[in-house]
């Protein structure tokens, strides 16, 4: 078991301060400490739920106290991907980190910026595009225009494939003309057969044939006594059609 | 929601309407119990969880989701609740010459 040990003490050594240079991966370390702290705040929040303490009392979001600290990081290693790496994790945490809506857009605004100027390329676009999916709005024009210019930035690879659900998702919600429909449409048939991508293909299939006045896709069925049935055994009928749970 | 889904089977017995469930919860047992606790009387499609093939189908996110067809089978209206749902249902039994 000795021989593992050679490259650590290498690294330690080369690592020490005679060199001049920091290089263990500060994100990482920052990351790994993010998610034990997550991972112990979900189960102090467990516990606060169930002695039912009151929301107001119960411990705070660690996003809230790291959020700096990344902040700082992407500020010290400017322009390299660390800092890219730092940028989206504050906008991935934005949500948790900034309670209050306006002080999220105008961070989430200049993350936005930033990482378009210094960053066009980098990966950890493809964590800030699918959050702009799910952003329900927040970031405006800017998200959608954000989304645009990763996608002509990038030809191919996560960062594209990520945009083109996320900007399909937001134009499809945000913008009901024509023009953003059919451009919707565009990205996510590119998203479905050029990568795959099976949420485009179901939110294809709802827009081609779940719309008021598509006629409903049939299906087949079991019932909870175990006898099938199909969709259309009911037609002569009005139907109204719930998805739901107990839960 | 359910004590609505309720009401509307009651009020349109009778008439030519069907409520139609997709089901996600888990236990199909459980399930029954709770069903027959509850009055649930409408037939549903059990899938036995929210990523059931019919579900996944459709892209259903959000439950519950409603779907209103008419008798042809078109969709009429989506996500309606309420009051809303009641006259959705109501207008298309009209048109139906269905009084």
């Amino acid at each position: 078991m000795d021989r593992p040990l050679l490259p650590l003490a290498l690294a330690l050594i080369t690592s020490l301060p005679l060199s001049g240079q920091e290089e263990r991966p500060a994100f990482e370390r920052l990351e790994a400490e993010f998610r034990a702290a997550s991972s112990a705040h979900r189960s102090a929040i467990a516990d606060a739920r169930a002695r039912q303490v009151p929301r107001a009392d119960r411990p705070p979001d660690p996003a809230i106290r790291f959020y700096p600290r990344f902040e700082e990081l992407a500020r010290s290693s400017r322009k390299t991907p660390e800092a890219a790496r730092s940028l989206a994790w504050m906008f991935a945490n934005l949500d948790k980190a900034k309670p209050d809506r306006a002080a999220r857009i105008e961070a989430g605004q200049a993350i936005l910026a930033r990482m378009l100027e210094e960053h066009p390329d980098d990966p950890a676009l493809a964590t800030v595009a699918h959050h702009l999916g799910t952003s329900y709005g927040a970031f405006g024009s800017a998200g959608i225009d954000a989304l645009r210019t990763m996608i002509e930035r990038n030809d191919d690879g996560l960062v594209r494939k990520s945009a083109l659900f996320a900007l399909a998702a937001l134009l499809l919600r945000d913008e009901p003309t024509d023009a953003a429909r059919a451009e919707a449409r565009q990205a996510l048939v590119e998203s479905r057969d050029r990568f795959g991508d099976d949420r485009a293909a179901r939110l294809l299939f709802e827009i081609e044939h779940l719309q008021v006045g598509n006629v409903a896709p049939d299906f087949e069925a079991t019932d909870v006594e175990g006898e099938t049935f199909r969709l259309s055994d009911y037609r002569g009928k009005v139907v109204v059609l719930t998805f739901w749970g107990f839960w | 929601m359910l004590p609505h889904e309720k009401t509307l089977v009651k009020r349109l017995a009778g008439r030519p309407f069907a409520l139609l469930g997709i089901n996600s919860d888990r236990d199909r047992d459980t399930y029954r119990k709770e069903a027959a606790a509850l009055g649930v009387t409408w037939r549903s499609a059990w899938e036995g969880s929210t990523r059931g093939p019919i579900a996944t189908r459709w892209n259903v996110h959000a439950w519950p989701t409603i779907y209103v067809l008419d008798g042809q089978g078109v969709i009429r209206y989506r996500d309606v609740r309420g009051g809303q749902l009641d006259e959705a249902v109501d207008a298309l039994l009209s048109a139906m010459g269905s009084e």
